[in-house]
């Protein structure tokens, strides 16, 4: 629908749509007029003092909980990708505005009274979960293009082997030195993670101690190809560990936005039961 | 003496390549080195590692420079094996393992890589992926929404299904606000109104401490109660406004589609608009994260009546056809007041005429002007006094009010008495007891006056008569006197013809009740008291100076209300204000409805 010409099928050049831009706005759109409305009704039909507890507050209530519910369930339809007008692109895009009409609508619902209590608690998950998931959505904008810039065409697996085969030469070029270099490249090779918590990386202090080698009085034509496959190593090591770290960046949000989400939902039943329980 | 070397090395498939090779020594060098016998092609290895000997059918391995290798999971220098017994060593990645050869005193060494030199190409997900460890999104997630759980609701219903013994009032939780000042001793009892689980609070919870009890004991009771368990003050004790059938059908029906439906839920949850709550919302105070005592609370909860007077009052004869009450639609259409008391009584058994009394010449003003207590003609104070205790005035009583000209002085100028005021029998039975001597002249210690005129004449008769005849047949006559037209009681009273039978009074009924049930007027309001400067005086309310009859209520017209009420300050001085609440408390109609600011500390049941 948004790429048009549609009846040719695929043979013609699809251009990329971006989830916030899906369908034209439609989400945005339809998230616009749910907020305006519920202004507007808030305004209209909420009495004085305003209460989650009125008719109007038990409809956004509703509306809100239902919201919940479904965007919730963006975690589950994720894992199927189906084509047609649902399509998980949609969908996304969808869970992004409706997500942020939530915190508007919600927030209605609060009546704006606030303690420390259960409800406040569960307005307070909430807008955590909305806020991580806005921080998601502007990784997703920003982080791609910085990720493909540095992934320079090399997929992941070519990153790994580029490094594998530059520890490979390195091995084969260290055999013939002495044992401190020989010690530092065997260092290189077995201790220079890419990713997660690491101390100092085994080929930067190779680098440094072939170095300090190559300053002795005897030239070593050894230890110069050695140090150039570790300045190799070191570039490949530095583009990996870039695009690991933005990948990390790209997934962190994702580990508050999940569980929190799930806490949302326990609040949510703890809510709806306490409010009708001292009903 | 020889060796056998089989160095095995993997191919790219995972299968082994086999080379074999003889040293024909009894001695050899191991070491990265390629100078060296046997070449581990390993980093971890020194250029020349070990050397090793072959003697006796025993190998002896001696670290170069010290240098160490591992034999069963020790790090030594030198070792010595029987190759026989198989004996495995470990230098670097590599493992050497010596085994006895073919041949007696030769040995065959096999030499394999234990680890690879690099460490291979890893799954890429596995690297560049978030390694969370502990903290999981699966399991953060069911950690946090199970804890979410348990404390915010489960432990707050097991508290309530009575497990209190775990730490205290978990259910404070679930607070959406603070309650009103009225009712914060009961912010840590949430119990206290919300009886039963899922069930909206209902009217016995509040009736608890504030239904109006009959017994002035049970209501003193209930206030020293509620008052020890920390409230403000003691419960305002209410009552229903009307019978709560009749208030139902007086009550304006939804007026659409969604109303009923709203009304139809609510009646399906049990949250009714004529429950108590329907119209006094609690919780509704400034909530907030400052603990209570740091923020103004309302005194009371909030009121948001569910229908206004007007929405019942203005048209209930339609909705309710039987009522006595006038439809009274807003303040300019308030009926003029009536008697709403049907024991109000049409006659009083007094012949009594404000009119005469007042008047400011004439007999009765002349002897109001002989009188010090009076000085003048007669106003309305002189005998109207405000009660001690109420909003109206005391009731008028025939000793001190009316007996300083309505003489009860019997007698002539041998003695008088007074006579008592009253049964007809006790009366009878006095003028007897005087005219037969039984008992002595009683000193008068009363004012003789009579009233000019009439009075005279008829104590004229009385003397004349008793002058004559027999004592019995002189207080007979007395009696007769007394009773008859002009006589000393004929005259006030309504007595009806005798002497057939014993003389009867007509029942004298100066009701205190109020005649107005659904309203009342207090005289003691500023600006109703006739002594305040520039208040109205009582003949602007009530036209006593015209009524002849006893039987005159003398009400006065709401205009007269008017003047003031409903006025703004620009136009009369003493506007006030003219809300059906002004006068008109929903559960005591008959009473103001009092000022949320001013709680009352009296049990009020009594007036209401």
């Amino acid at each position: 629908m948004s790429a048009g010409g549609q009846t040719r099928g695929r043979a013609k050049t699809i251009r990329h749509v971006g989830f916030l831009r899906h369908g034209g706005f439609r989400w945005l759109f339809v998230a616009l007029v749910l907020c305006f409305g519920a202004v507007w009704g808030y305004q209209r039909f909420e009495p004085d003092p305003p209460s989650g507890g009125s008719w109007y507050g038990y409809g956004l209530g509703t509306v809100a909980a239902l919201m919940i519910l479904w965007l919730a369930y963006l975690g589950v339809r994720k894992r199927s990708i189906t084509p047609g007008t649902w399509t998980l692109k949609g969908w996304v895009s969808a869970h992004v505005y409706l997500g942020m009409a939530l915190a508007l609508i919600a927030t209605l619902h609060t009546a704006f009274q606030f303690g420390w209590n259960l409800h406040t608690l569960f307005y307070g998950l909430m807008l955590l979960v909305i806020a991580s998931g806005l921080v998601g959505v502007i990784l997703y904008v920003a982080m791609p293009r910085v990720l493909s810039a540095n992934r320079a065409e090399l997929t992941e697996r070519q990153m790994l082997e580029q490094i594998e085969a530059l520890d490979q030469q390195l091995h084969e070029a260290a055999l013939p030195l002495s044992s401190e270099a020989a010690d530092a490249v065997r260092g290189s090779i077995r201790n220079s993670p890419i990713g997660g918590l690491h101390g100092r990386c085994g080929t930067a202090r190779a680098v440094s101690i072939i170095e300090r080698l190559r300053r002795g009085p005897v030239p070593n034509a050894g230890l110069d190809a050695v140090a150039g496959l570790l300045n190799k190593k070191s570039g490949a090591l530095a583009r990996a560990r870039r695009h690991a770290r933005i990948k990390a960046v790209l997934q962190a949000w994702l580990y508050i936005h999940v569980p929190a989400t799930f806490a949302v939902l326990a609040a949510m039943v703890a809510h709806i039961v306490a409010v009708f329980f001292y009903a | 003496m020889s060796i056998t070397l089989r160095q095995i090395a993997k191919r790219a498939d995972g299968s082994d390549i086999v080379r074999s090779r003889r040293i024909e020594a009894d001695e050899a060098t191991i070491g990265r080195s390629a100078d060296c016998d046997i070449v581990l092609p390993d980093l971890a290895v020194a250029p020349v590692h070990a050397r090793l000997r072959i003697s006796g059918g025993r190998v002896g391995i001696v670290g170069e420079d010290g240098a160490k290798f591992q034999l069963g999971g020790k790090q030594v220098a030198r070792a010595d094996v029987d190759p026989a017994k198989g004996a495995v060593l470990e230098m670097g990645d590599h493992r050497l393992t010596f085994e006895a050869g073919s041949n007696p005193g030769e040995v065959t060494l096999t030499v394999t890589r234990a680890r690879e030199a690099t460490d291979g190409v890893a799954e890429p997900t596995g690297i560049f992926s978030i390694r969370p460890g502990l903290f999981g999104k699966r399991r953060t997630a069911w950690v946090l929404a199970i804890a979410v759980l348990l404390i915010t609701l489960a432990w707050p219903i097991a508290a309530f299904h009575g497990q209190r013994t775990i730490f205290s009032q978990p259910d404070a939780q679930w607070t959406v606000g603070h309650l009103s000042k009225a009712h914060a001793f009961l912010e840590d009892d949430c119990q206290a109104c919300h009886q039963k689980a899922f069930v909206a609070v209902r009217d016995e919870a509040c009736m608890t401490c504030h239904a109006a009890s009959p017994d002035q004991a049970v209501l003193v009771r209930v206030s020293n109660e509620v008052k020890a368990k920390g409230s403000p003050t003691a419960p305002l004790f209410i009552r229903e406004h009307a019978v709560h059938a009749r208030l139902m059908k007086a009550a304006t029906p939804p007026k659409d589609r969604f109303e009923r439906f709203k009304a139809a839920v609510g009646l399906k949850f049990g949250r009714t608009n004529d429950r108590c709550v329907g119209c006094h919302l609690e919780h509704k105070g400034p909530v907030g994260f400052a603990p209570a005592d740091q923020i103004h609370l309302p005194l009371t909860p909030a009121l948001h009546p569910t229908d206004d007077c007007a929405s019942c009052h203005g048209q209930l004869k339609h909705r309710l056809p039987d009522t006595p009450l006038i439809d009274t639609p807003d303040w300019p259409r308030h009926p003029d007041f009536r008697a709403m008391n049907p024991a109000t009584p049409q006659t009083r058994g007094l012949n009594f005429s404000h009119a005469q009394h007042l008047q400011a010449a004439g007999g009765v003003a002349r002897q109001a002007q002989s009188l010090a207590r009076y000085g003048g003609a007669l106003d309305c104070a002189d005998c109207h006094h405000p009660a001690s205790n109420g909003p109206g005035f005391a009731p008028v009583r025939m000793e001190p009010d009316c007996e300083s000209c309505h003489s009860l002085a019997i007698g002539d100028a041998g003695g008088r008495m007074r006579l008592p005021h009253a049964e007809p029998a006790r009366v009878i039975a006095a003028i007897n007891s005087y005219y037969t001597g039984a008992a002595a002249a009683t000193p008068l210690d009363f004012v003789a006056r009579r009233r000019p005129g009439v009075a005279s004449e008829a104590e004229r008769a009385s003397l004349a008569s008793a002058g004559r005849g027999s004592a019995p047949a002189q207080a007979r006559r007395a009696v007769q006197a007394a009773f008859s037209p002009r006589g000393i009681c004929f005259d006030c009273h309504v007595v009806t013809p005798w002497p057939d039978a014993p003389p009867l009074i007509g029942k004298v009924d100066l009701t205190d009740k109020p005649f107005l049930t659904r309203g009342r007027f207090d005289h003691r309001t500023p600006g109703h008291r006739s002594t305040d400067p520039g208040a109205l005086p009582c003949a602007s309310c009530h036209a006593a100076e015209s009524s002849q009859r006893t039987a005159d209520l003398l009400m006065p017209h709401i205009a007269v209300c008017a003047t003031c009420h409903g006025k703004r300050k620009e136009e009369v001085v003493q506007a006030a204000a003219a809300e059906c609440s002004t006068c008109h408390s929903f559960h005591a109609p008959a009473q103001p409805t009092r000022k949320p600011d001013k709680p009352s500390d009296a049990i009020r049941i009594g007036a209401l």
